[in-house]
């Protein structure tokens, strides 16, 4: 490497621009902190599957002259006696009786590990599949730690159908059945009876409703992104119609996630059963696992509340009847209503 | 010994793996710096090493492997940014590691808070100045940087100074203070 004392760049700040505070403090922190990153890698699994992959290769023996040119051509490049007559003809019969085993090979089964799609490709697949306009039914299950004590009882079973970042959930509070969801604008939901429900903009939500609607939504896009960028993936024994993946949290992510299990359906990508562990540090800790029950053709007008409520209805909101929606809410979900709707007056 | 040993030891070229052993804890730091996902990056470290593993008639890996698995990172996560269509946000934006050591209390506050914000602000510039900047702070030459992001050197330099201005800008507070 040419270490460049120049530090490339730096004598060309221009003047119309604020100068620079300090341009070497700041390359020594870029260093500093890319060697604190390369320190702390964990490369054993990246090393285990190298060790395999240039196993294989070793065996095979496969030139791969379409590789794409992640080099230049013109560098380092010494010249070969192998690119010579008979050389040639060597290499191109040893290619082939060797292509003709490694084909016998992966036949036979001996290269699966080495063909199927790694556990980040399978979620970012399954991502792919959950954005398009199918709905998908889930059966949802949450255990809740003992400690810290849960500030408010829970449904522990509820459907959930969810189209993107959209949801919609069934849930019983004692004899009463709820109705709730989010829309395409993130403003919360909810059916009370018949005629009458209430909406909670994305701007007053409550650190309880954030909290249950984190619960019990199923935003794939996110939720994967947060186990792709936070967790360590490990590909589990599969059944023939589902690859299992289980997920380690190996920093703290946004979601509090520690552990996923993920089975993804081979044939449609689909996630078929998510169980997520989630702890958030003396605020709460729970399990909750995602059954799919069903997939169908999205009734995009199933969330949101107007899809709902017969024509006219009245729709409480931060506008109209504020008090009433209130009661409500404390009355349905339990505890101080600012848990679950934060008006005006408390933000300020 | 396992095919998997076999192959970790040498190679049909005489060629030694160590240089992989050595360049495989930057690269990943590196290509996750990059793409902002541990899983890509395993992917995209584990698709160079390989790739150049296949040249590796062409190369001394053992004297350029390192710097070449740079280059190869780089050039594939600026093409998956292009292919993607990426919009490159903080999304994933987490803590770093703080250097080993035992600092006072106040100082590792400071370092965990700056941590974060320098990750916060490679995480708002572009793939091709985030890999510009951090080649440059490893001390590549502007003319290896530019043949490793496929542009002219003035564009190099271009790059990068835009990457510190606007890292400047992030973290003006912390290093005024120094």
């Amino acid at each position: 490497m040419n270490v460049n004392p120049e530090q490339p760049g730096r004598s060309k700040a221009s003047g119309q621009h604020a100068p620079l505070p300090d341009v070497l403090s700041l390359d020594d922190l870029v260093k500093q902190h890319l060697d604190a990153q390369a320190a702390s890698a964990d490369v054993r699994r990246l090393q285990e599957r190298l060790a395999d992959s240039l196993a294989a290769d070793t065996v095979s023996h496969l030139a791969s002259p379409e590789v794409p040119a992640l080099v230049p051509a013109d560098s380092n490049r010494p010249v070969s006696s192998k690119s010579h007559g008979s050389s040639r003809w060597i290499r191109a019969i040893t290619t082939l009786t060797v292509s003709a085993l490694v084909l016998a090979a992966f036949l036979l089964g001996r290269f699966e590990s080495t063909v199927e799609a790694s556990p980040a490709e399978l979620l970012r697949a399954a991502q792919e599949t959950h954005a398009g306009p199918i709905e998908r039914v889930y059966l949802v299950k949450v255990e809740r730690a003992a400690f810290p004590a849960p500030s408010f009882a829970l449904p522990t079973e509820a459907r959930v159908t969810v189209l993107g970042d959209r949801f919609r959930v069934e849930m019983n509070r004692g004899e009463r059945r709820m109705q709730w969801g989010r829309d395409a604008s993130g403003t919360v939901w909810m059916v009370t009876h018949f005629g009458r429900g209430l909406q909670i903009a994305p701007s007053e939500a409550g650190p309880g409703l954030e909290q249950l609607t984190d619960i019990y939504s199923l935003n794939l896009e996110t939720l994967l992104d947060d186990v792709l960028a936070h967790c360590r993936l490990e590909r589990e024994d599969s059944s023939p119609s589902v690859h299992r993946i289980v997920a380690k949290a190996v920093r703290p992510g946004r979601g509090g996630i520690v552990a996923a299990e993920i089975e993804v359906d081979r044939e449609t990508k689909a996630i078929r059963k998510l169980v997520i562990e989630r702890n958030r540090p003396q605020r709460w800790g729970m399990k909750v696992t995602f059954l799919l029950t069903d997939s169908q053709v999205a009734d995009e007008s199933q969330y949101s509340i107007e899809g709902h409520l017969p024509k006219n209805a009245s729709v409480m909101t931060r506008d109209f009847q504020n008090d009433r929606r209130r009661e409500i809410l404390a009355a349905w979900l339990g505890g101080p209503a600012d848990r679950w709707v934060v008006n005006d007056d408390a933000k300020r | 010994m396992s095919p998997a040993d076999s192959a970790r030891e040498s190679n049909s070229n005489g060629q030694s793996h160590d240089w992989i052993e050595l360049a495989l804890p930057r690269a990943l730091a590196f290509a996750q710096s990059l793409v902002r996902d541990l899983s890509t990056a395993e992917d995209l470290v584990h698709d160079c090493v390989f790739r150049l593993w296949q040249k590796r008639d062409h190369y001394d890996l053992t004297k350029d492997g390192q710097r070449l698995l740079l280059k190869s990172i780089t050039n594939a996560a600026i093409d998956r940014a292009r292919r993607r269509h990426l919009t490159v946000t903080d999304e994933g934006a987490t803590l770093g590691n703080i250097p080993a050591g035992d600092p006072p209390v106040f100082h590792r506050v400071l370092l965990v808070e700056m941590e974060s914000h320098l990750e916060e602000a490679l995480g708002k510039l572009s793939v091709n100045q985030r890999a510009a900047l951090q080649l440059s702070s490893l001390g590549y030459s502007l003319k290896e940087i530019a043949e490793s992001l496929g542009v002219s050197e003035s564009n190099a330099g271009v790059l990068i100074h835009r990457a510190r201005h606007s890292m400047a800008e992030h973290l003006r507070p912390y290093l005024d203070q120094d």
